[in-house]
């Protein structure tokens, strides 16, 4: 099997030589900006390079080498991601300057800078004293020259710094920070650092991502995050991602991991699982489902000028058929969707995702007495199923729906409970504004694993009149 | 593209006044990709209209069809059946459309749906931005691939106004100045020389000030 290492990081070398170790071939492409277009599913990828095309069954993208963070003389910075941290941030203004520290030699990451500037304008904004250090920022690239122009206004010291130096006094909590521009020196004591902590990935490697199209997350990380059973998976299919924090014996297992998955792929796309299909006749070839999909599972079938599902890829969560505005796409399992709690008469639809929602409701339903008859549940793939018009629908013939879906971050399918909030929102809306009860679409977040945590507003949804 | 957005659901339901049933025309092609008059979004303005109707004890029933172009008669004629089935007709065409179904059914009341906005491009999942406004003299050769009569605020022909700071224009801070972006992209292309040649007073003719404009190809006819 040809596995396809594409990036530059100092793991490379090994994870080539486990592969040849294990009977497989590996190529390299360390440029990643050679990178043209990349298409296919697992078994046969294929990448286009400026000098010709590479075919892969399998895909490791390995992150760029994280940047070391600057010496904090024993102190814990905060990282400008953390909205709490930031929030907190404000209770230091009184006594010491807010500090951010973007500490790039050459390109600051375009997701980083911008996060950093709104942060430092926010605090600005609020009269605390925020100076902001950096080596190198980029913003026109990045589109944050206005937001630069704005903290700068609002009254944020920047410093460009060539040499700096921080230590950390225990005692105080604060740190104490040397910083010069090679002219003049400065010393700043303060109790609050924010960096990004070597986060951030270049444009270039957002630029892969984009053509990979896996989802990253908001530093622009390809976000493994949510698969922290399994590492190395992305939301594609056949795509890896080793980052190279981790120890050899963890690069020996996932490598092992990784090639073992190839089989199970190639199974898969035998076997008759819920997947999407377009009906070619409606697809009005907009690309709405190719930018939506999740785990880059829609291709577009050049040839007759519509979009195609990619059957191995594809997970059956549904964002696309959710999403078309054609109303092209059908899922082939939306029929397995009526399960298990169906044959209930009343007066409350609920739209319940299989990983959370469904697994939650019927934890607590015994406990609900008798407004459990009240509930219809429909089970979906994911929250990113859920149209307008499923709820709509249901509104004909229900008092009141409701999608109960994943809390935030915990959606499989990486959005899709976002997606159904954000629809249930818009039926609201549009009801409010029909002059209708807008209180009749629901989205209500729940867990799996703690069923509990929505019961108090799923009760508030039944025993509200409807 | 022509770019529309749905009209808001008060304004529909008060021209919807008086009928008892509507055909809600979807339109298969620009307004399909611009996620405002597509099947699915004439489905789910039907379903909210039935509801509407019925939370105050009245009475709207509503189907939905789609043809594939509605500023084309046969894709009309194709759908004739279907778009004659109740007292009047909602399309969620683009201005073109509604006035076509209109001319197809000149017995029914057509309303619109949609406001028709502009010609555009999409820039995301949900954004989309003016790019051309149909003057009928393109100088596009002349600005870089810029259009200065679409997005430049004053369409100025010879350089940025005295509002153009920082690349912003005056009227409003997220808009680019256009010959901000003119003056960019002819410098990366080397051809800034270019832009001394001013450009005369144009002939608005060729634009709406001439009035209802018509093309007619008689190699083709």
């Amino acid at each position: 099997m040809n596995v396809l290492i594409l990036g530059q990081n100092g793991i490379n070398g090994e994870i080539e030589k486990c592969l040849t170790a294990q009977g497989h071939s590996a190529a390299v492409i360390s440029d990643i900006g050679e990178i043209k277009s990349f298409s296919g599913e697992a078994g046969e990828f294929k990448a286009k390079t400026g000098t010709g095309e590479v075919e892969a069954a399998l895909v490791i993208v390995t992150e760029p080498d994280r940047k070391p963070m600057p010496d904090m003389g024993g102190g814990m910075p905060a990282s400008i991601f953390d909205a709490a941290a930031m929030e907190g941030a404000w209770a230091f203004k009184a006594k010491s300057p807010v500090v951010i520290l973007l500490d790039y030699f050459n390109e600051s990451p375009p997701a980083s800078t911008a996060r950093a500037l709104e942060e430092a304008l926010v605090l600005a904004s609020k009269k605390a004293s925020t100076v902001f250090l950096f080596r190198f920022m980029r913003t026109a690239a990045s589109g944050s020259e206005e937001l630069y122009l704005k903290a700068r206004n609002a009254g944020v010291t920047f410093i460009k710094y060539e040499k700096l130096a921080i230590s950390y006094d225990e005692g105080a909590e604060s740190f104490d920070i040397e910083v010069s521009d090679g002219v003049q020196d400065v010393n700043l004591k303060t109790q609050f650092i924010a960096t990004d902590s070597g986060h951030g990935v270049s444009e270039k490697f957002s630029m892969l991502a984009k053509k990979l199209r896996l989802k990253a997350d908001e530093a622009g990380y390809v976000n493994e995050s949510r698969y922290f059973l399994a590492p190395a998976l992305t939301g594609r299919k056949g795509v890896y991602y080793i980052n190279p924090d981790n120890s050899e014996s963890w690069l020996q297992e996932t490598l092992e991991f990784i090639v073992s998955t190839a089989g199970a792929v190639a199974k898969e796309a035998g076997e008759d699982k819920n997947h999407a299909t377009v009906d070619g006749d409606k697809c009005a070839f907009c690309y709405t489902c190719y930018r939506a999909c999740p785990h880059g599972a829609m291709a577009p079938d050049d040839e007759n000028r519509v979009m195609q599902n990619m059957e191995s890829a594809c997970e059956g969560c549904g964002a696309c058929a959710a999403v078309c505005p054609g109303n092209a796409i059908a899922m082939s399992g939306d029929e397995f969707a009526a399960a298990s709690l169906q044959g209930k008469s009343g007066k409350v639809k609920m739209f319940c995702c299989e990983n959370s929602g469904e697994i939650a409701l019927r934890e607590i339903l015994p406990g609900l007495g008798e407004l459990a008859a009240k509930i219809d549940c429909e089970t979906v793939p994911c929250g990113g199923r859920i149209g307008f018009e499923q709820m709509s629908a249901a509104l004909r013939s229900y008092g009141k729906v409701v999608a109960l879906v994943c809390m935030d971050d915990a959606c499989r399918h990486f959005t899709g409970n976002k997606s159904a909030c954000k629809q249930a929102q818009r039926l609201s809306a549009m009801l409010e504004k029909a002059g209708v009860d807008k209180k009749r679409a629901y989205c209500i977040k729940t867990s799996h694993a703690m069923p509990n945590a929505a019961r108090d507003e799923i009760l508030e949804v039944l025993n509200d009149n409807c | 593209m022509i770019i529309a957005e749905q009209k808001s659901i008060d304004e529909i339901i008060s021209s919807l006044e008086g009928f008892k049933s509507a055909v809600v025309a979807a339109c298969g092609t620009c307004v399909t990709v611009c996620m405002s008059g597509g099947e699915k979004e004439a489905i789910r303005l039907a379903d909210a209209l039935e509801i509407e109707a019925k939370s105050r004890g009245g009475c709207l029933k509503t189907s939905v069809t789609c043809p594939t172009r509605q500023c084309d008669m046969e894709f009309l004629d194709e759908n004739e059946e279907a778009l004659g089935s109740a007292e009047c007709i909602l399309s969620l065409g683009c201005g073109a459309g509604v006035q076509f179904l209109a001319e197809k059914f000149p017995d029914k009341v057509v309303l619109p749906g949609l406001n028709t906005e502009f010609i555009g491009v999409n820039r995301d999942i949900g954004y989309w931005t003016e790019m051309c406004q149909g003057c009928g003299n393109c100088m596009l050769a002349k600005t870089g691939g810029v259009c200065p009569v679409t997005r430049c605020s004053k369409s100025n022909f010879n350089g940025p106004c005295g509002g153009s700071s920082s690349g912003k224009c005056e009227i409003d801070p997220d808009t680019d100045c256009a010959w901000q972006l003119i003056y960019d992209r002819m410098k990366r292309l080397g051809r800034l020389d270019e832009l001394l040649e001013i450009n005369e007073i144009r002939d608005w003719r060729t634009s709406r000030d001439g009035g209802p404009r018509s093309v007619v190809r008689e190699d083709v006819r």
